[in-house]
């Protein structure tokens, strides 16, 4: 009822599926049994089966994987201003103009300690302003307004996103230890 | 430590070193890209039969995968992925090629770097130079066999992940691999290895 044609065109996935005996291969078998030709073909096949089935994968050169890197590397460098979450950063800048602000905005300190000329005193003008307080609790009242802004920076910064979680800060951490990983490479040559 | 919702479906060995390097883990990154390097190499090598050739498509490979690893979504597994990157690559890179460059197999450093013949087991049932010869004679054959077949034995994909790769219905990657077994035992008969 099969011809040799019919049955050579099966042969290849009956011996890749393993020579199964049930099912739609039953005619196969029932060939196989009186048709020498056939039967070496699967033999053939066989021997390709076995011989294919233990290909080894060749490695590559041992430090393929750096060059890899690197080419990651030269490829697209980390924007410095990805290297942190904005949550963390821009409270991180707030802070800084803060900091600037109370430095450079506070009134100079003129005189003897004590003593804080805030508007050059105008002899004509009856009405005479002086300002003058403890130079100490200017300082304080301006790191305090600094701060202030700060804090309200920050707390704009975390109202609008989301607080950063556990793995953000993962994220961070292990790009912070990446970047001094390098710098620290860097410095030693 | 998240979950990886897909990595229980698939059963994806590599889906948390995946998850790492899309997080920006330098350390998974490397680890990754070691665990498969050699998936890609070989391919490669499969495709372009050089050596050096092989190993500059294996970085331009990474470094694609890298920069598409941000959307990578696990809807197969990672390796699958790599693949079809990587057989895209190097198709590509042959067109190209093919033109310009002779791309003879460099046999000789390709076979140097073989497995030795003390650690095969004592049933098997070819002798090692044997199957040297058969591996050589896949070099042979047309592209689009040595390409399935390099998937199926030797990437050890199934047939269904080897269509996701190629883009090819199943019954056609098992047409092409039945006409590669085919041929190949056709060349062992003609060689009179068997
Ligand atoms: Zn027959």
């Amino acid at each position: 009822m099969t011809n040799c044609q019919d049955i050579q065109g099966l042969l290849p996935q009956y011996v890749a599926d393993g020579q199964p005996a049930a099912g739609e291969y039953a005619a196969v078998r029932a060939h196989l049994n009186s048709c020498t030709n056939c039967l070496a073909t699967v033999e053939l096949l066989q021997y390709v089966e076995t011989g294919l089935s233990d290909w080894p994968l060749q490695p590559a050169s041992p430090d393929l994987t750096n060059r890899i890197l690197a080419a990651i590397d030269r490829e697209a460098p980390i924007e410095p201003w990805r290297l942190l979450p904005w949550n963390i950063w821009l409270p991180a800048l707030t802070l800084l103009v803060a900091l600037a602000l109370a430095i450079f905005l506070t009134p100079s300190m003129q005189g003897e300690l004590g003593t804080v000329s805030w508007i050059e005193p105008v002899k004509a003008v009856p009405l005479q302003v002086q300002f003058s307080a403890d130079p100490a609790l200017l300082l304080a009242l301006w790191i305090g307004f600094s701060t202030a802004v700060c804090g309200i920076g920050i707390t704009l910064a975390l109202v609008h996103g989301r607080l950063p979680d556990e793995e953000e800060l993962d994220h961070v951490r292990h790009r912070l230890s990446d970047k001094a990983h390098r710098l620290w490479r860097l410095a030693g040559q | 430590m998240a979950t990886v919702p897909w990595a229980d479906t698939l059963n994806d060995p590599l889906a948390e070193l995946v998850e790492q390097a899309q997080r920006g883990d330098r350390v998974a990154l490397a680890e990754l890209i070691r665990e498969t390097q050699d998936r890609v190499y070989n391919l490669a090598y499969r495709i372009l039969g050089n050596a050096q050739e092989a190993e500059d498509l294996t970085q331009e490979v990474f470094v694609r995968m890298w920069r598409a690893l941000p959307r990578f979504r696990g809807d197969s597994k990672f390796t699958t992925w790599l693949h079809t990157i990587a057989t895209n690559a190097c198709l590509n890179r042959k067109r190209s090629l093919r033109r310009q460059l002779d791309t003879q197999l460099d046999a000789a450093n390709w076979l140097d770097a073989l497995p030795s013949a003390e650690d095969g087991p004592a049933e098997d049932l070819l002798a090692r130079d044997e199957r040297t010869r058969l591996w050589e004679m896949v070099e042979r054959l047309p592209e689009k066999y040595r390409l399935v077949l390099t998937l199926f034995y030797q990437q050890q994909l199934t047939y269904q992940e080897i269509a996701q790769v190629l883009t090819l219905p199943l019954g056609t990657v098992k047409a092409h691999l039945n006409r590669a077994r085919n041929a190949l035992a056709a060349s062992l008969e003609k060689v009179g290895i068997r």
